[in-house]
């Protein structure tokens, strides 16, 4: 029988999830060593945003589970499936993201809070993905940046490097 | 965790926001534009492209894109090779050969620097920094004057360096001049010079340029019993300047403890009196040499060295027949099958992937490039060279424009020059 866990958001919904899922997050592995997890676990993470998390841990999850249980015949093949299945999963995680910058940016943050480096730098790639052919001032205004450039500094800034701004 | 916080310097704006749904959005957003350390996640994963774009965003952003730092941490993440510089010949101008997955257009075609009228010449690449050489006329004298620049093809950034130190004593003649640059260890590089003695053959001179410094001194004055060094086509491998000899051991300069070594080679085959070298350069962090000989001279290896330089060892075997059947331009058939000269083809370029089963030579065949993969053997054309604007007086259709010396490599680079 499987140890399981209440997660409690910031918004005070409770999800009932897996030891081994939770645990993929280094603060809420700590935070059961320490036994500071007696009941429901509160977690400064909204639930819209927790239950993202938690589709993602338990993908990996069920990931690592699967491998485990193999044997070698046959391995390399079922891993190419495998890679196939994952590769597809993630593509579709990451076109909800897309479509919705408050999510994706409110699980970047999540992924950090939770230490789930592995997710982090998934998103990290998206966000990069995403900004890479914007430009400085569309970049200002998604992240809420004041331009405290003189206009004669920006120049000289974009001069420098005119030919980055070629499409 | 990624947890350091920036103190936040305008907290105005967040609430100013008339919308509750977008003031969430500035929040998130907000809350990661000002931890610095996501913040650098984010734009490590960014092309070289958009980080000098993104320079401009703010004076924070310009301060952590620019930090010395952040290129330190970058190159150590990122060391593809994007391309290749190859010089073409009797003329100012440089063909550019894609290896990226994502094609970019040419960093540049030929170089200025400043009002030097002169032509720009490559000499060297490393690590994402190039050095060129100019010949300008002096004023005063016949003599024309080597100015030495480095620059970085990826952020058009370039310098001067001071002239070397000339003429007065025995070392009068520069036989090279190399760059030493690792950013995984120091933003900083160092240039090499060797003079030799006009009085004692196998006697040399070294100076270093720092940029610590900004000033040329001398180092070692050494002999050494090697011959045929070629001291212009040095290459930075191992913290050290390589060079090799045509006919006796190679030697090596230790740029952190500035001695000067030799360094064996292969035995050159019974009847030859010179080493056929055909390539000769580094590939994330391994050194590599080839050469041919007849009687097959599309069948070779390709040699990796011993970090320790106690010998070279056989990496790759290459078998070219395959490709000539498929582009028989690569055969003169007009010559004896056992003629040095019988496969028209030239070696450009090592390439290391990530995943050594991707690595490849880039091999230049007459009017191509062409990638040959050394696990499966497989390959596939490049790049289609244009026609040289000056021809060649005697030119057939299996002539070959460059060598592996006219190559080099671009990386994507924010160092500093």
């Amino acid at each position: 029988m499987a140890i399981m866990y209440a997660l409690k958001s910031s918004d005070n919904e409770i999800f009932e999830v897996e030891q081994k899922v939770i645990e993929q997050s280094e603060t809420i592995k700590k935070m059961i060593e320490d036994g500071a997890a007696t009941g429901e676990i509160p977690l400064q993470v909204s639930s819209k945003t927790l239950a993202k998390v938690l589709e993602w841990c338990k993908q990996r999850q069920h990931k690592t589970v699967e491998n485990e249980n193999d044997d070698n015949k046959g391995k390399r093949k079922k891993e190419r499936d495998e890679d196939d299945d994952i590769k597809e999963w993630e593509n579709k995680f990451s076109d909800e993201l897309k479509a919705d910058k408050d999510v994706l940016f409110d699980l970047l943050l999540a992924s950090n809070y939770l230490d789930l480096p592995a997710l982090l730098s998934f998103l990290c790639q998206l966000v990069a993905d995403m900004v890479a052919g914007k430009m400085p001032e569309e970049i200002r205004r998604m992240f809420n940046i004041e331009n405290d450039f003189t206009p004669e500094e920006e120049k000289a800034i974009t001069a420098e490097h005119g030919w980055a701004f070629q499409p | 965790m990624i947890s350091t916080k920036r103190n936040k310097t305008n907290s105005v704006i967040a609430t100013t926001t008339s919308s509750s749904l977008h003031s969430q959005t500035l929040s998130s957003a907000e809350a990661i534009s000002n931890n610095d350390d996501l913040l650098i996640e984010i734009l490590f994963c960014l092309p070289v492209k958009s980080l000098l774009k993104f320079k401009s965003v703010s004076k924070h952003w310009l301060s952590l894109i620019s930090s010395p730092n952040f290129s330190l941490r970058r190159s150590l993440i990122c060391k593809q090779v994007s391309g290749l510089f190859v010089r073409r010949p009797n003329t100012q101008e440089y063909d550019f050969i894609n290896l990226d997955s994502n094609p970019s257009c040419a960093p540049f075609k030929t170089l200025s620097f400043g009002d030097s009228q002169s032509a720009i010449r490559v000499l060297q690449s490393c690590n994402g920094l190039l050095l060129c050489s100019s010949l300008q006329a002096n004023s005063t004298n016949r003599n024309r004057i080597h100015n030495y620049f480095i620059c970085n093809p990826t952020t058009k950034q370039y310098t001067t360096l001071p002239q070397l130190p000339t003429g007065n004593g025995v070392f009068r003649d520069y036989h090279g001049v190399n760059l030493a640059f690792d950013p995984s260890k120091s933003p900083h590089y160092k240039v090499i010079g060797v003079r030799n003695c006009a009085c004692s053959q196998g006697h040399y001179q070294i100076d270093v340029y720092s940029t610590k410094t900004k000033t040329w001194r001398p180092s070692v004055s050494t002999s050494v019993a090697s011959t045929g060094v070629n001291f212009r086509l040095g290459v930075f491998w191992n913290s050290a300047i390589l060079w090799i000899s045509y006919w006796r051991n190679s030697l090596y300069f230790d740029v952190d403890e500035e001695k000067l070594q030799e360094m064996p080679m292969p035995p050159i085959p019974d009847g030859w009196d010179e080493r056929r070298v055909r390539y000769f350069g580094e590939a994330r962090g391994h050194l590599h040499f080839l050469e041919v000989y007849s009687p097959c001279t599309a069948l070779f290896n390709v040699y990796e060295m011993e970090r320790d330089y106690s010998r070279w060892f056989v990496k790759y075997r290459v078998d070219l027949r395959i490709v000539a059947t498929a582009f028989p331009k690569m055969v003169r058939t007009y010559l004896d099958p056992g003629n040095l000269h019988y496969y028209a083809f030239s070696i450009l370029s090592v390439v290391l992937e990530e995943n050594d089963e991707d690595s490849y030579l880039v091999v230049h065949l007459p009017k191509k490039a062409v990638q040959y993969n050394f696990k499966d053997m497989t390959f596939k054309k490049l790049h289609d060279f244009a026609p040289n604007p000056v021809p060649f007086n005697i030119e057939d259709e299996s002539t070959l424009e460059f060598g592996w010396f006219d190559a080099f490599q671009y990386t994507e680079s924010l160092s500093f020059v």
